[in-house]
């Protein structure tokens, strides 16, 4: 099955210079999007999921990073091993990345139409006034309203969500087989994050386009993604079909988020927390490196082991020691799953 | 003349008296002017004729998307902005009557947390010198009296004494956020207006803090204004709740009412982009996708604020903009489909109702 990956990442760790040596930001992510697919890379602040995506890319800072070990494979040919210049015609054609803020990303002093063009001429090499048909074409099918009137006009006459749609026009204009897309709904209203993930979903109807969707929203995955990774600390902790991961959790850290999410259930209740922060790359514990967040963690087994990513069930892997050795039956997902107990503990607060 | 909703309702519920009477607040910020051609610029209705209650003790949530005028209300009521007209009276006494240097002696009663605690903490001074630095400016307090109080305040949001010595840059950022509140609590306010105060943290910390704002409420009795774009968030923490475009509020009351049965098309929107983390209800639940983004305020169409984007608009929503209409329950909603009890179509349907409708 993995065989057919568009995307196979394995075994990439990426190093990043500092005062005190090479820090190791990623150690060990592993991932595959199968072609036409959706993946979620999934994580809080400092888990290592956009140097992923930036790694995949080819886009990390030459001189202030460093890929020790690992594969980046699309469509079985190793990315690592190919130059700067041997990739760059990959990009735009083969995968294309869109990122959190458009407007950083857009020239001021061009154009959108200019901006669209020039990608199609760079990397397919046709004219300009084909390339210029092409940028036409593709706001279009963005949905920009009256493209060809838009195309003359400059980023900052876009609100922000067109912004995303003009980002996303020059993405897709040279039809790329994967989208690797950087929180692109993060900096969005929701009324427009919903509209963006609505063209996604139906460009890759169309199209048969691969996402790989960076992400801190869970919400968002259950919207939009097949799969997902979970990344804590620079590794992958669990990876599973979305419906799966969401109805049984089989990582302490996965159950923590879910809970810790707000939902109708929970109101007039405490929410529950992760206690503590993501371990610095230089200060990782010893074992697991969720083991002093994890309520699950046992002494002599989880601060002394370190524990692989491997499968617990079918396809669904875990980097758990307790889960692997089925000493943890279920891990509550919801806090449906504790309302009960928590009942008890209810202030008396009329809401 | 327009009875303010909120005002009617409070005095209908016979509730003890409202801390917080906000009246027809307005507030227009010019853009692009003091140009070289000495033009004037556009006039943008950043808050146009806002009001509310809130009483002793609850949370009101102001939810809304950006443009919507939720922060600027927030800065209004702490006259960190001059409001431009309108009335806001605090336990009584009208805030807007008193001079500006008068006031600063108010806002002992009235603080603030912002989204950032990195922008809002000093990078410079330690984190007992932030906390404490609101006592030393009102009470003049001793640096042994402040050093107390300071771990007094630490203790109280969960932090530990010798955290005092620190810099912010040595914190996390829920640690950060904590201190924030330490700070404005160090005068014991009575009214705390939280702007976006979980938005930068991850969702394992935020919980801790929203957890902490909760406890903080019951033991200093404290009333909060919790503004937010996250509408989870938001219900969570809200007794009642506010829905703000372009400027007004467009929906208010409990918070079960607005989030269970809301009324005004854009709540109805809006609550249903919000992606559920279950695939299997967020798959299926009925989307309505609005088309468009939110007009520029410069610009707000005529009719209803909401028309351009409104699914069910009719004609009567391009010529008359439609006020906010009490219900005398505490309730009040402004669309025109809206009025007596008769809504068209009160519960979000599925593709009759709405332009785009994306299905799982």
């Amino acid at each position: 099955m993995s065989s057919e990956a568009l995307l196979r990442i394995r075994d990439l760790r990426v190093e990043f210079a500092s005062d005190d040596g090479w820090q190791r930001v990623v150690d060990g992510a592993h991932l595959d999007v199968q072609p036409g697919g959706a993946r979620a890379l999934v994580g809080e602040s400092g888990s290592g999921k956009t140097v992923t995506a930036l790694a995949a890319m080819g886009l990390l800072p030459r001189r202030h990073s460093r890929i020790p070990t690992g594969r980046i494979e699309l469509a079985g040919q190793n990315l690592l091993d190919l130059s700067d210049r041997q990739l760059r015609p990959l990009r735009g054609t083969e995968l294309a990345m869109i990122f959190q803020e458009p407007m950083t990303s857009l020239n001021p002093a061009y154009t959108v139409g200019e901006q669209i063009a020039e990608t199609v001429r760079v990397h397919t090499g046709a004219s300009r006034k084909d390339a210029w048909r092409r940028a036409v074409e593709v706001l279009g099918e963005v949905g920009i309203p009256a493209a060809a009137r838009r195309a003359l006009e400059y980023p900052h006459t876009f609100s922000g969500g067109m912004r995303q749609r003009v980002m996303i026009a020059m993405a897709i204009s040279c039809r790329p087989k994967l989208l690797i897309a950087d929180e692109p709904t993060t900096a969005l209203d929701v009324t427009v994050q919903a509209s963006i993930l609505a063209l996604l979903r139906e460009l890759q109807e169309t199209t048969s386009m691969a996402v790989l969707l960076v992400t801190h929203d869970l919400g968002v995955v259950a919207d939009f993604c097949d799969d997902v990774t979970v990344m804590y600390a620079g590794q992958p902790v669990e990876e599973a079909d979305t419906v799966e991961l969401f109805g049984s959790p089989r990582h302490p850290y996965t159950s923590g988020l879910l809970q810790a999410m707000p939902q109708a259930a929970h109101t007039g209740l405490d929410l529950s927390s992760i206690p503590g922060v993501v371990p610095r790359a230089d200060r990782m514990p010893p074992g697991c490196r969720f083991h002093p967040r994890c309520s699950h963690a046992q002494e002599g087994l989880c601060d002394i082991a370190e524990p692989d990513l491997v499968p617990v069930d079918g396809a669904h892997t875990s980097r758990c020691l307790r889960i692997q050795r089925g000493e943890i039956d279920e891990l509550s997902r919801t806090v449906d799953d504790r309302v009960g107990a928590a009942r008890a503990d209810l202030d008396g607060r009329t809401l | 003349m327009r009875q303010p909703a909120a005002a009617q309702a409070t005095s209908a519920a016979a509730e003890p008296a409202p801390l917080l009477e906000v009246e027809d607040l307005r507030k227009s910020f010019r853009r692009g002017g003091g140009s070289l051609l000495g033009r004037r610029g556009t006039a943008v209705r950043a808050v146009d004729g806002v009001s509310f209650t809130i009483r002793a003790g609850e949370t009101l949530g102001i939810v809304g998307e950006s443009g919507s005028g939720k922060s600027t209300t927030g800065r209004l009521l702490l006259r960190l902005l001059e409001p431009d007209s309108g009335r806001l009276r605090f336990d009584g006494q009208d805030l807007l009557i008193e001079s500006r240097s008068a006031f600063r002696h108010r806002r002992r009663d009235l603080q603030m947390i912002f989204q950032d605690p990195y922008a809002s903490l000093d990078p410079t001074k330690t984190i007992g010198a932030s906390v404490t630095e609101p006592l030393r400016i009102f009470e003049k307090t001793t640096r042994r009296e402040s050093e107390n109080r300071g771990s007094e305040l630490l203790s109280l949001v969960g932090l530990r004494p010798d955290h005092l010595g620190r810099y912010p840059s040595e914190m996390s950022g829920g640690q950060r956020q904590r201190v924030a509140i330490a700070r404005a609590l160090s005068l014991a306010p009575r009214l705390l207006v939280a702007d976006e105060a979980v938005s930068a943290l991850d969702v394992s910390t935020q919980s801790d803090v929203l957890n902490l704002m909760r406890r903080l409420q019951r033991e200093l009795d404290l009333t909060y204004l919790f503004i937010s774009h996250n509408l989870s968030v938001v219900r969570h923490m809200s007794d009642r709740i506010a829905v703000m475009y372009l400027g007004r509020i467009v929906e208010i009351g409990p918070a079960d009412q607005v989030y269970l049965q809301p009324r005004h098309p854009y709540t109805r929107a809006l609550l249903s982009a919000i992606p559920v983390p279950d695939p299997l209800i967020q798959r299926t639940r009925p989307r309505i996708v609005l088309t468009g983004d939110v007009p520029d305020p410069a610009h707000p169409p005529q009719g209803c604020n909401f028309v351009t984007r409104c699914p069910h608009a009719v004609p009567v929503c391009h010529e008359v903009d439609p006020v906010l209409e009490p219900d005398g329950g505490g309730y009040a909603v402004a669309c025109h489909l809206s009025e007596g009890q008769e809504t068209p179509d009160r519960t979000p349907r599925s593709s009759a109702a709405a332009p785009t409708q994306t299905g799982p």
